[in-house]
């Protein structure tokens, strides 16, 4: 499924997703950008994906979930998700939820991308 | 012919210089060089040469020797090697009318050797430690009887002199070599983790004695990918520096090959093939390692291991046999994983070597025993892995009776926690009421809207709106109240409400002095608390559902639920009251 706000970079096994919404409640948004993230994941193996949210400002526990969904599928796939620019309410959300025990964050994209590339996986 | 009073004096006060000399000098290669120029003086030869015993080697060897290179001599062979063996001094006055003479020294140098005096050097307790032989006296007669006599009473000196200095030395050497050895063991222990890791999910307790100053056991905990551990026990054969040597090695090549984030079973047999490259043939290394992740599941792989003890609250104990060769034997091995099934809390997963159920002590020498290991940990699995490890390390010692251990010992207990401490994520009381909702401040706005999940974002921004105008929410706050009202508002319409059009959803805005209150009605049947995901649950942390009562509780001060559910009361502190002083 193509996700309309979702632009994709890849660099070899790195891959930027930055999503271009600002929200993500609506279960059409939810499943298109969970769908689109994990094909990538299915895609590349060893992945380093690496999800920019810098625009998103709200998010629903479904689009957290959807999150978690992701993780799984890159785990399969033996790679990584780091998920950058997620603004300190969200990233509330996820120690409540202590899911930020399952990703890697970061500020923004640049630093995890060089990081990834002088640790490939 | 005896001397003259006057030189009888001169002789007996250098004797005496001498020994006060010798007597003074704590360095062996000094005294010994002081010793060969004094005897030289006192019987005044052309040539000394002082010779050492080597018990070891059972050789005469000289450290000091006036023209000569280093001359080396069984015990009992030659002149200075029978007055060695036999304690006993030889004085020949014409050296080439003597049979025991060997000439073969002065034809290699072209030195003529006429007359020898040869005594041994005798410590306190009658042992011969030396030999002094001096040569060809230099009035051109053979040494006297006078001449034995003074050598002798040197010799008395020297030899005690001697003594004390290779005591001396051998005593600096054993320093050296302690202190070497403290700085080989501070080495290794800084190689061993420090304590023990603090792991999601996991609680670890161990315990490590060599029963050398290194030892041949290695135990590491290496974090590594999604919050799993590595959890490394390995034995060296043998112990000491060299198995300390071989572990350090072993440990090196681990860590590196973990780097890679290869599987258990790989990175153990690419270990085993680097460790058969440099490991002699009866070198070989013992070692089994688990991964535990954070949903309880555990892989490991034994190379020839002690298998590893699994003890369970259902009261069973199962050993997890080794699945390969230890490494080192064979290149080509290769190893493959066993699965433990998932750990339950409080179950234990117990790695240890075999200096542990090995522990014995005189005057039986009976084995402590794998079947008192496994007793101990059930007796003791209930209080948690630090008490099985306490336990274990106490009933060991008690074994050993005050004894030295004969091997190295390590002990790794390792507790699956409860879920609440696997991921705490408490849980405040969600409660869903049959009754009403209590009496409450008046409606100061109100709406109703049908159940069409495609209003949902008109109607979080006018309810949205209504808050921020009101000063009760702050802009701050919009990221939670679009999570709480979208979350409420989806179970409103979707499950409330069956996703049906024609019934409705109301929304309800209140206040009072303190708090504003949002309720959201639906028209449908309610639900009870089994419908909603208790989250505290370990599995909860990679589902992909269920964490919106969990989230709406964070920020809510109060979420409740009445009518049996189908209408949600949420509320939460002004943001333009004052908090009440504490």
């Amino acid at each position: 499924m193509s996700c309309d706000f979702l632009m994709v970079q890849r660099y070899d096994k790195i891959v930027l997703a930055e999503v271009k919404k600002e929200r993500l409640l609506d279960p059409a948004s939810i499943t298109s950008l969970g769908e689109a993230l994990i094909a990538e994941c299915d895609r590349t193996a060893k992945i380093s994906l690496v999800i920019d949210v810098t625009e998103v400002g709200y998010l629903s526990s479904a689009m957290i979930g959807k999150l978690v969904a992701v993780h799984k599928a890159a785990k399969v796939s033996k790679g990584r998700v780091a998920i950058v620019g997620l603004k300190p309410a969200l990233l509330q959300m996820f120690k409540v939820t202590q899911l930020d025990k399952l990703f890697q964050f970061a500020a923004d994209a640049q630093s995890v991308i060089l990081e990834y590339k002088r640790k490939p996986l | 012919m005896q001397p003259d009073a006057h030189r009888l004096a001169q002789d007996l006060k250098a004797v005496m210089d001498i020994s006060r000399a010798m007597g003074s000098e704590r360095n062996l290669d000094r005294l010994l060089g002081l010793i060969v120029k004094s005897v030289t003086q006192v019987v005044r030869a052309d040539r000394t040469s002082l010779f050492l015993v080597d018990r070891e080697k059972q050789h005469l060897v000289t450290r000091v020797s006036q023209g000569a290179d280093e001359i080396r001599l069984p015990l009992g062979s030659g002149i200075a090697g029978s007055v060695a063996a036999t304690g006993t001094a030889i004085n020949i006055p014409h050296a080439y009318a003597d049979v025991r003479f060997n000439r073969d020294h002065d034809r290699s140098t072209g030195y003529i050797t006429r007359s020898i005096l040869c005594l041994p050097l005798t410590n306190y307790s009658g042992e011969v430690v030396g030999v002094i032989q001096a040569l060809n006296k230099l009035d051109g007669e053979p040494f006297n009887a006078y001449d034995e006599q003074v050598l002798a009473a040197l010799c008395g000196s020297a030899a005690v002199a001697i003594d004390n200095a290779l005591l001396i030395a051998r005593d600096r050497d054993r320093q050296r070599m302690e202190n070497e050895l403290e700085l080989a063991r501070q080495i290794q222990l800084s190689l061993l983790p420090a304590k023990p890791p603090e792991v999601v999910g996991w609680r670890v307790a161990s315990w490590c004695r060599s029963c050398d100053q290194t030892g041949g056991d290695y135990v590491d905990f290496i974090p590594c990918a999604d919050g799993q551990l590595d959890v490394v026990v390995g034995d060296v054969s043998g112990h000491g520096i060299a198995a300390a040597l071989l572990m350090s090695t072993a440990r090196a090549f681990l860590r590196a090959l973990l780097e890679r984030g290869d599987s258990p079973a790989t990175t153990i047999t690419s270990l085993n093939r680097l460790l058969e490259a440099d490991l002699s043939d009866d070198s070989f290394m013992t070692m089994v390692l688990a991964r535990l992740a954070q949903d309880g599941s555990c892989c490991f792989v034994s190379a020839g291991h002690e298998p590893p003890l699994v003890w369970r609250r259902s009261g069973t104990t199962d050993e997890l046999t080794s699945s390969g060769l230890p490494l080192g034997m064979l290149d080509d091995s290769t190893y493959d994983a066993g699965m433990i099934p998932v750990l339950a809390a409080g179950d234990l997963l117990v790695l240890f070597t075999d200096g542990i159920p090995d522990a014995h002590a005189p005057p039986d020498n009976q084995m402590w025993g794998l079947d008192h290991l496994r007793a101990t940990v059930t007796e003791h699995a209930a209080q948690g892995a630090q008490a099985v490890c306490d336990a274990v390390v106490a009933a060991v010692t008690a074994a050993l009776r005050g004894a030295h251990s004969h091997d190295d010992m390590t002990l790794v207990v390792i507790e699956r926690l409860p879920e609440r401490e696997v991921a705490p994520m408490p849980k405040p009381p969600l409660t869903i009421a049959i009754a009403e909702p209590p009496a409450s401040p008046p409606v100061v706005f109100e709406r109703s809207w049908p159940s069409r999940i495609d209003l949902k974002q008109e109607i979080i921004d006018q309810v949205v709106e209504q808050l921020l105008t009101r000063g009760w929410v702050t802009e701050d706050d919009r990221t939670w109240l679009y999570l709480c009202f979208d979350e409420v508002l989806v179970n409103a319409m979707l499950h409330g409400n069956e996703g049906d059009p024609r019934l409705e959803v109301t929304i309800a805005l209140r206040a009072d002095e303190q708090r504003w209150i949002v309720t959201i009605a639906d028209q449908g049947e309610g639900f009870s608390e089994t419908a909603v995901p208790d989250q505290a649950q370990a599995e909860s942390l990679v589902l992909e559902h269920g964490r919106g009562i969990r989230l709406m509780q964070e920020f809510l001060d109060e979420l409740t639920y009445y009518r049996g559910g189908s209408l949600a009361w949420l509320a939460r502190h002004r943001a333009d009251a004052p908090r009440p002083s504490l």
